[in-house]
């Protein structure tokens, strides 16, 4: 087959070699165009595997940093997706309450006097905006210990979007880390999580102004 | 020629419309679109963040370029609108050329999308390899866009010129078609992942409006030309053999006068028999058209000529048209000189009918052999009446021993006041760069040279 390019001034736009007149001369030109569209669409339905965000714990809640140790937060997930490559996080099992564990002890409803978790307050639970947009909410729970120092900081946090949850898995922890360091809810942002660093701070300083005497 | 002397009885039919608008105004027009977007990308933090630190450079970098790859494509759609504004300002030929270009840099600038877009998501979704997989599925409606843009991407990697003239012209016009598709199908993700349109509710709005009416103004412009073209079809009224390669039809009917064209412009044609309406091919008109209808010329090329083969007296034929802006208009109160070889003698016989009796143009005519050259005894006659000459250069190229019958001196030698002309050339390609280079160096205007290659 050849292609002849010409003048306006009347040759042919195309020619065949091979016989015109062929009963199958347009199923065969279809062909190719047809062949891509179908392979197209099926190649779509394969690959089209959204992750379902009812599997990131209860609609996404992701209770992050809770433990005790100083310097070892815990992030906990049930995301299938890798955990950002912070040293100092590691993962463990699925906690979508907001009690968190305290050194890997069951629940403690009475900690003991002195330890941090001694009181605790739960901050507003607040939109993650940036200009028009709402991406999700989250919740701060500070603890105290007794001496009325901010001690550890657990979020929870609910967002809509794949990429959200990404960046919460990776900008919390260092919020956490921030803010257990900072003693207060005056942090740095993290960058590339503007968003979530604003909200985190308005919930902290909500739940450090609720803190229980 | 019997044929043309009964048509200058007729009314001719309405001239197209003139436009105001010129090429530069077009460019204007896409560079002040591409100003605004690149304006709203730097506002809404694409500017500082790529002074900050190489993710974030990245990603600026890869919503740049998505918002360029989609206002190319945009622009490429638009213009193969073919609407008439734009085609009136600039020519349905260099309206597909320029189409051409935006094709390819979308192509081109997909790619950079690509290949930022990557570097800048892999410290958030852990690895090459995750965010690989992330955009080809795990993330919502990026399977959609990872098909999409491939198929755009076949599209324009079969577009470039040495693998588009290696397959037929219906195949490649069938798959580039897919990229309607293509097109559609990688829209979402701009919406979901662009960080510059998923902020701002009102920037979002103004996007997805205009791609909306630019998408549909491309389906409904360019497919409702063709949809009316074919249930309003002309017939063909008379086949004149013209010599012994080339036979003149006439296209008439009662839907003729539903167009307005004039001499110089060119149809798109397609006859609708069994086995060819699926073609279109495009001819020149040879006679100003007239409420008789159009005239075209047609070569039969030894092999699969459709013209004698298959059209025959009173089959129907949908014509697309006329386009082009080589109308008389173009020679002001300036000589014409027309520089044609071949089948391209067609625009020049139809141009010299509407030539008024003082314009004394010149006529440049190239074949192997006189009894080639379609209508050379009509040309003739017109030329004369409009006090013009007419020259016909025979023989073969190669019999010239590298005298370049186009060279500015040839060219100066022929046509006393050459600087002080119009030309027209229309030929074969390799014909119409020798005289353009030639009239160029003989102290010709860019604007004063008139030449349509149709490239698409």
């Amino acid at each position: 087959m050849t292609f002849i390019r010409r003048c306006h001034g009347g040759e042919l736009m195309s020619s065949d070699n091979s016989s015109p007149s062929s009963r199958f001369a347009l199923a065969r030109r279809l062909a190719p165009a047809l062949a891509l569209t179908s392979a197209g669409v099926a190649l779509i339905n394969v690959l089209d595997r959204p992750v379902d965000l009812s599997a990131f714990g209860s609609a996404g809640v992701a209770d992050i940093g809770s433990a005790a140790d100083a310097g070892a937060g815990q992030m906990v997930t049930g995301a299938t997706v890798p955990a950002p490559t912070t040293t100092t996080v590691t993962t463990t099992t699925v906690v979508a309450t907001t009690v968190p564990p305290v050194n890997g002890a069951p629940p403690d409803t009475t900690p003991a006097p002195g330890a941090c978790g001694a009181k605790k307050s739960t901050g507003s639970t607040t939109d993650i905006v940036d200009r028009n947009r709402v991406f999700g909410t989250l919740v701060v729970t500070a603890k105290f210990a007794s001496n009325g120092e901010l001690c550890d900081v657990a979020v929870n946090f609910d967002v809509w979007d794949r990429k959200s949850v990404q960046i919460e898995q990776y900008a919390l922890p260092k919020l956490n880390a921030r803010a257990k360091k900072a003693k207060s809810a005056n942090i740095q942002g993290v960058s590339g999580a503007t968003a979530v660093s604003r909200a985190y701070a308005a919930s902290l300083q909500a739940a450090i102004d609720a803190k229980p005497l | 020629m019997a044929p043309a002397a009964k048509l200058e009885q007729r009314r001719p039919l309405a001239r197209p419309n003139s436009t105001n608008l010129k090429a530069n105004d077009l460019v204007i027009v896409i560079v002040a679109i591409f100003a605004i977007v690149t304006a709203a990308w730097a506002m809404t933090g694409g500017w500082s963040q790529l002074s900050s630190g190489w993710s974030h450079a990245w990603r600026a970098a890869a919503s740049l370029t998505g918002l360029y790859t989609s206002l190319f494509g945009m622009v490429g759609l638009t213009l193969s609108a073919r609407l008439k504004t734009t085609e009136r300002a600039i020519g349905l030929d260099r309206l597909l050329n320029w189409h051409r270009i935006a094709g390819d840099t979308m192509g081109l600038l997909l790619a950079v999308h690509i290949f930022t877009a990557i570097p800048a998501e892999m410290p958030v979704r852990g690895g090459f390899i995750n965010t690989v997989l992330d955009f080809t599925g795990r993330e919502p409606y990026m399977a959609l866009t990872a098909i999409g843009s491939a198929l755009v991407a076949v599209v324009v990697v079969l577009s470039l010129k040495d693998i588009r003239n290696k397959i037929s012209y219906e195949t490649w016009y069938f798959v580039h078609l897919t990229v309607y598709f293509g097109l559609a199908a990688s829209f979402s993700h701009q919406i979901t992942l662009g960080s510059m349109l998923s902020n701002d509710r009102y920037v979002r709005l103004v996007w997805v409006g205009s791609s909306v009416v630019i998408f549909a103004t491309a389906l409904f412009g360019r497919w409702w030309k063709v949809f009316g073209s074919v249930s309003r079809p002309l017939h063909v009224r008379t086949i004149n053999k013209e010599t012994d390669d080339t036979v003149s039809v006439l296209l008439g009917g009662r839907n003729v006068l539903r167009l307005r064209g004039d001499a110089g412009q060119f149809v798109m044609i397609r006859s609708l028999v069994r086995g060819q309406w699926w073609k279109t091919n495009p001819y020149s008109l040879s006679a100003v058209p007239t409420t008789a209808g159009l005239r075209v010329t047609i070569k039969n090329r030894g092999d699969a000529s459709s013209a004698k083969r298959h059209l025959r007296v009173g089959d129907r034929v949908a014509v697309e048209g006329p386009y082009g802006v080589t109308t008389p208009e173009i020679f002001g109160d300036k000589r014409p000189l027309f520089i044609a070889g071949g089948v391209g003698v067609t625009p020049v016989c139809a141009l010299l009918q509407r030539l008024p009796s003082d314009s004394r143009p010149t006529v440049l005519l190239r074949a192997r052999h006189e009894n080639e050259v379609a209508h050379l005894a009509e040309i003739r006659a017109l030329a004369a009446r409009c006090g013009g000459e007419v020259f016909v250069l025979t023989g073969r190229t190669v019999a010239m021993k590298g005298k370049d019958p186009f060279s500015a001196k040839s060219l100066a030698r022929a046509v006393p006041e050459i600087s002080s002309c119009v030309a027209v050339v229309c030929g074969p390609t390799a014909l119409m760069f020798a005289a353009r280079k030639g009239l160029r160096e003989a102290g010709l205007a860019k604007d004063d040279i008139h030449t349509e290659m149709p490239w698409w």
